[in-house]
């Protein structure tokens, strides 16, 4: 059965590279411009993987993990922040708020499939 | 600090109309480079998806698709197909051989047969001149021999029958040997002319099938290359993919200069600071959007407090919690 992702980043080719890597793993892809595009997007999907950048505006990564955690639907549902931040504090916001893994930008697609395949098995 | 004699809520220097000037630049750069940054993308994950598919359509084309046989099942099969006809061909051959051998146990039984009949033949003419030695015999004693004549008249009778039967016989063997020389004529002709042609039809089989094999040897081996180039197509595709992300670490640089350059134009434009900047509060404020390592250590290049070279990028981290 196709799986689905949610792709969040403010950058639209971002969300190009990230969906072209995903598709070709065989995952169907919902994209959002920032945390409540995404929120609107997945009213009424099933999502298997989120995959989110940081700093975002409106709403930015860290509030869209802790309102997807609050959900019944996402609360196992893997969430990795790919982003170009690489301070250890941030990182740590990223576990508090429920994050599954943390990717600094820029990703590469092997490395990022790997790191798929282990969370949505 | 005021200039003296000047009235206060005097106009800002004209210098200060030259940061908003440069802001808007920088995001009109930004964004003209994210339009052809996505453009390219796009094109790009297009050529890509279309190279992936035709090295996988070659490597099926090689190996056999879920659906379809494979050249090289193919070759094999057809090659089967050949072989098995060809033995076929001579089998049938060797069987018409054999029957041409049973014909020839056909007319030596024949043979044998007229031999047989010819004997009889012989016994019934001996019979005939013996009944009539035995008739004469019985003429010659008279009327006791009367009985004897009678009986040799009835033996006479029985030779003539048997020597007419022979002859049908013989017709019929005659008739018999002509139709089954004529089959075994015709049979020793379409067994031979079998052989020569499996003989020649075998040399020019193996000739084509030398020709195709030699033919699917080269077309694997282009394809073999064409199947191995797609793990330098994989390997191109993955760096062209790590150096697409370029445009948002570039987006995100110039966002914060901008932001920057926004801040000085408000500060320098506050009441009382007729174009001053607080440098050192600035640059602090500006230390504080950085979001990159690069965007850390050219502050500190720029601001001369670090000469060190910009690195290479760092290669993606990935930690899992």
């Amino acid at each position: 059965m196709t799986k689905t992702a949610l792709i969040v980043d403010d950058s639209v080719s971002m969300r190009q590279m990230v969906a072209f890597t995903l598709k070709q793993a065989g995952f169907q892809v919902i994209e959002g411009g920032n945390g409540k595009e995404a929120l609107d997007r997945v009213k009424g999907q099933k999502v298997e993987l989120v995959i989110t950048d940081l700093n975002m505006p409106i709403m930015d990564g860290i509030s869209l993990v802790k309102e997807l955690r609050a959900k019944p639907d996402f609360k196992f549902t893997p969430i990795l922040l790919l982003t170009t931040e690489s301070q250890d504090t941030k990182k740590q916001e990223g576990r508090a708020a429920g994050a599954t893994g943390w990717i600094v930008k820029p990703f590469q697609p092997d490395a990022l499939l790997k790191v798929v395949a282990k969370v949505v098995p | 600090m005021s200039v003296a004699g000047e009235p206060q809520g005097a106009a800002p220097p004209a210098s200060s109309g030259v940061l908003p000037v440069l802001a808007q630049q920088l995001r009109e750069t930004r964004e003209q480079i994210e339009t052809s940054v996505v453009q390219v993308s796009g094109s790009f994950q297009g050529i890509a998806q279309r190279a992936r598919e035709s090295v996988e359509a070659a490597t099926n084309m090689l190996k056999g698709g879920s659906s379809e046989a494979s050249i090289e099942s193919l070759v094999a099969t057809s090659h089967a197909t050949l072989e098995n006809l060809l033995q076929r061909i001579v089998k049938g051959g060797e069987l018409s051989m054999k029957a041409v051998y049973r014909m020839d146990d056909v007319e030596d039984g024949m043979r044998r047969i007229a031999q047989i009949l010819a004997d009889v033949n012989d016994v019934a003419t001996r019979t005939r001149l013996l009944t009539v030695n035995a008739k004469i015999e019985a003429a010659r004693v008279g009327e006791q021999g009367k009985g004897f004549a009678v009986v040799a008249g009835e033996i006479s009778q029985l030779s003539v029958k048997s020597a007419e039967i022979v002859v049908s016989i013989t017709d019929i063997l005659s008739k018999l040997s002509a139709d089954v020389n004529s089959t075994v004529a015709g049979l020793r002709d379409l067994a031979s002319a079998d052989m020569n042609e499996v003989l020649l039809g075998k040399e020019e089989v193996e000739a084509a099938m030398r020709a195709f094999e030699g033919k699917h040897a080269e077309l694997e081996a282009r394809i073999r290359d064409l199947s191995n180039s797609g793990e330098n197509l994989a390997r191109e595709i993955g760096a062209a993919v790590v150096g697409m992300q370029f445009q948002d670490r570039v987006s995100q640089r110039l966002g914060h200069v901008i932001e920057a350059l926004e801040e000085c134009h408000s500060l320098a434009n506050a009441p009382g600071a007729n174009g001053a900047l607080p440098a050192t509060a600035m640059l602090r404020s500006m230390t504080n959007t950085y979001t990159m390592a690069e965007e850390r250590d050219a502050h500190l290049r720029g601001s001369g407090a670090s000469r060190a070279a910009p690195s290479a990028s760092a290669n993606s981290e990935v930690v899992l919690f």
